[in-house]
């Protein structure tokens, strides 16, 4: 193997495997990813009667009853954590209403909202642990996004599902429990299924997009777990996700700073005045004056939340009856 | 520039009875090839894997894994008939682009058949559909995609196997576009992933995300106009233009690439089948090792075979140099070559070490020159264009080799219908639950 090869996906790994567990998210760094969960939550539940939203459910209905898979934020549907985090991450994007890092043109938001709902519920996460995986996950997209440079975006690829495939798959494999070995596997098995050409701009084809990203993050942590090997050089080898996907890169970037130089802390479109209006607008319509105000509190709650119960029912749209 | 809409129409007026005789055994050998080879690695560790792993999905209906007791929902079995028909190296190659079109498109028109109901002519159907348009937009992809880094199965069959799964399901022509659509902004998977379950993961993904895309499609979601051709289409972004276009369309329907589709004598690279030719006939008769050997390739075959020592079966079917050991030695390169005892066994260590890749640009990319020296210094010089290709007898006996371990007293039973082109799904998996 050529010397000159870093090892991005293991330094990837080992790096948000150590601020995972050593909550090594500074104050700043976990404030401004609860605002990234509370704009994609609501962007969540605001689109989640969309008839995109519905033909993904109908198209993954389970066979097994109530009480066995993941609640669709928003719905009152279960589905398994592949389709849950599929349905959410084609939500949250849909209005195309989400959060922006305008530096990657990235909508980090969605495709890690997915993968934390699906593995968070299934794996009990506390709120703590779901806006720690969330912001690691919505990191790993940024420093990806940067590091693909802007030929890539202006090529033609979405952005989007190509490195949010990628943050997702880290907010699930950490939410999963996975060790850095099988989470740097799920890295490799992540760089297969990357998603989104621009083309689809204007159908569906663009919230499946992030939602796919999502999807593909569930399931690369399966299979990994599951013991599916992948290359270790799925990003910087002769022929990995920096070499095929952008005629330009700096693949430095991934790792340089990584738990001291927050690149998430450079998405701030919105005042919180501004965030909490939107939000409100969004989900009234769902869930009614009251029950907006109450999901609203919900995601404020989360950093001391034991689970995502609350968060899941302040969300679920029955309670517009009031 | 209408490619999608003209591959659509193409892929539902294609009628099985109005294909030639060359056509419907070309279908026959790709099907029958690649539900042979999901049986035969029924119980490959990357199989297993993935089966457990997907065992925690859930969907509206599921399907019996061939060669094996477990079922798993529809596009979830897609995924895991895509590994197990791969994951050998064993399937079949168009040799123009590279693809591998069997095990994705027949994984996708399995669960979608089993959702309808449908066999016979009707599957045959879908497949020949599904095939034709995997190689289509695999022809308008190189050999730009293809020097980029990607893998040409991964970017070429989620298109195909939704065009297969679509069929099936009924979709009409504006439909099965938005099922295209959907498939087509899935294209993934890179030339890094060689050597690794990782590979196999991409036809398996290929046929599950086909087949999600025609379900998705049949719910009433949309897709762009031309996800293949258009500006950020598949074409402009894996091979940087789409100016391939007009060369995928040429001859629709009446010229078929699948007829070009070759099932693979041996279960490895492709591009390395010609040193296997070269190694198995040096061997045979000659006593001693080579002293040294200098196999003079294309500079793909580096690239894709260049690991000179792999560590696990699934490296060694990328090792150009444990090919020609392999060849020289055992005489052959099936499955068994590729196994973990084999890949460090002394001698083939002893032999791969003693073989040198060179890369030169006038060798043809299927090709070698071989330079074999013995112990007294002799040098036998053997060249190869093109790799030998199996006959039809040579088909069936490789089908009913790779059955027999998991069906046994009713292997024969499986590859005949395998390879008919009128048996109905129910008898076929019926014949592919091994004995218990």
């Amino acid at each position: 193997m050529d010397p000159a090869i870093r090892n991005t996906s293991s330094g990837l790994a080992t790096a948000v495997d150590a601020l995972y567990r050593d909550d090594g998210l500074p104050p700043l760094a976990q404030d401004e990813t609860v605002r990234t969960l509370f704009n994609v939550v609501h962007t969540t539940v605001g689109a989640a009667g969309h008839k995109i939203v519905d033909g993904v459910v109908k198209a993954h209905r389970m066979a097994s009853g109530a009480g066995r898979g993941v609640p669709v934020l928003g719905r009152r549907d279960e589905l398994d954590v592949y389709a849950a985090a599929l349905a959410v991450g084609t939500a949250a994007h849909l209005d195309d209403y989400d959060d922006t890092d305008l530096a990657t043109v990235i909508h980090p938001g969605a495709a890690c909202l997915g993968a934390a709902l699906a593995l968070g519920w299934t794996h009990e996460a506390d709120g703590a642990g779901i806006v720690r995986a969330v912001g690691l996950g919505v990191e790993t997209q940024l420093r990806l996004g940067l590091a693909l440079t802007d030929a890539h975006y202006d090529a033609g690829w979405h952005i989007t599902g190509t490195c949010g495939v990628v943050g997702a798959t880290v907010t699930a494999g950490l939410l999963a429990g996975l060790d850095v070995e099988s989470l740097t596997r799920a890295i490799g098995l992540a760089v297969s299924q990357t998603v989104g050409h621009r083309e689809g701009f204007g159908s569906a084809v663009k919230p499946i997009n992030a939602g796919k990203a999502a999807g593909n993050g569930v399931l690369s942590v399966l299979l990994a777990r599951a013991g599916l090997t992948a290359p270790l050089t799925s990003l910087d080898g002769p022929t990995g996700f920096f070499a095929v996907l952008t005629p330009r890169s700096e693949p430095d970037i991934v790792l340089d700073g990584l738990g001291t130089r927050w690149r998430l802390l450079d998405t701030r479109p919105l005042t919180p005045a501004e965030l909490t209006d939107k939000g409100r607008r969004l989900v009234e319509p769902v869930l009614g004056v009251d029950g907006a105000a109450d999901l609203s509190s919900a995601v404020h709650a989360l950093q001391e939340a034991p689970n995502l119960q609350a968060l899941v029912d302040a969300a679920t749209p029955e309670r517009i009856t009031s | 520039m209408t490619l999608t809409a003209d591959l659509c129409e193409f892929a539902l007026d294609l009628r099985w009875e109005e294909l030639g005789a060359d056509t419907r055994a070309a279908v026959a050998n790709t099907t029958g090839n690649a539900l042979c080879l999901m049986v035969g690695a029924a119980r490959h560790p990357a199989v297993d894997a993935a089966a457990a792993a997907l065992g925690v999905l859930d969907g509206p209906d599921t399907v019996p894994l061939l060669g094996r007791t477990d079922r798993l929902p529809a596009m979830w079995a897609a995924l895991v008939h895509g590994i197990a028909g791969h994951v050998e190296d064993f399937d079949d190659t168009h040799p123009a682009t590279i693809i591998h079109p069997g095990p994705p498109v027949v994984a996708a028109a399995l669960s979608a058949a089993a959702r309808t109901g449908a066999g016979g002519a009707d599957l045959r159907a879908a497949i020949a559909a599904g095939v034709e348009v995997s190689l289509r937009v695999g022809t308008a992809l190189v050999p730009e995609a293809l020097e980029r880094g990607w893998h040409m199965t991964g970017i070429a069959t989620p298109v195909g196997a939704a065009v297969a799964a679509g069929r099936l399901l009924g979709l009409d022509a504006s439909r099965l576009r938005c099922a295209i659509g959907l498939a087509a902004t899935q294209s993934a998977g890179l030339i890094e992933a060689l050597g690794t379950m990782a590979k196999s993961l991409q036809p398996g993904k290929a046929a599950a995300v086909g087949f999600e895309a025609a379900v998705l499609a049949a719910e009433g979601l949309d897709g762009p106009d031309a996800p293949i051709e258009g500006r950020r289409g598949l074409l402009a972004l894996h091979a940087g233009s789409p100016s391939g276009a007009a060369v995928a369309i040429g001859g629709l329907g009446s010229r078929w690439e699948l007829e070009r589709n070759e099932i693979k004598p041996y279960a490895c690279g492709v591009v390395s089948h010609s040193i296997i030719d070269v190694a198995a006939a040096a061997g045979r008769g000659s006593a001693g090792i080579p002293a040294s050997v200098r196999l003079t390739v294309h500079p793909f075959v580096l690239v894709a075979m260049g690991r000179t020592a792999p560590s696990s079966g699934l490296e060694a079917k990328f090792s150009a140099t444990h090919c020609f050991a392999a060849g020289y030695l055992r005489g052959q390169a099936g499955p068994a070559e590729f196994a973990d005892e084999v890949v460090h066994d002394p001698a083939i260590v002893a032999l791969r070490s003693r073989c040198e890749l060179v890369a030169d640009g006038s060798v043809p990319r299927y090709g070698v020159r071989a330079e074999i020296t013995d112990g007294s210094g002799s040098v036998r010089h053997e060249q190869r264009d093109r790799p030998a290709v199996l006959d039809a007898d040579g088909v069936r006996r490789k089908a009913l080799a790779l059955v027999e371990p998991v069906l046994g007293a009713r292997a024969a039973e499986f590859v005949a219908l395998a390879f008919a082109p009128d048996a109905a799904m129910a008898d076929m998996v019926a014949a592919a639950t091994p004995p218990a």
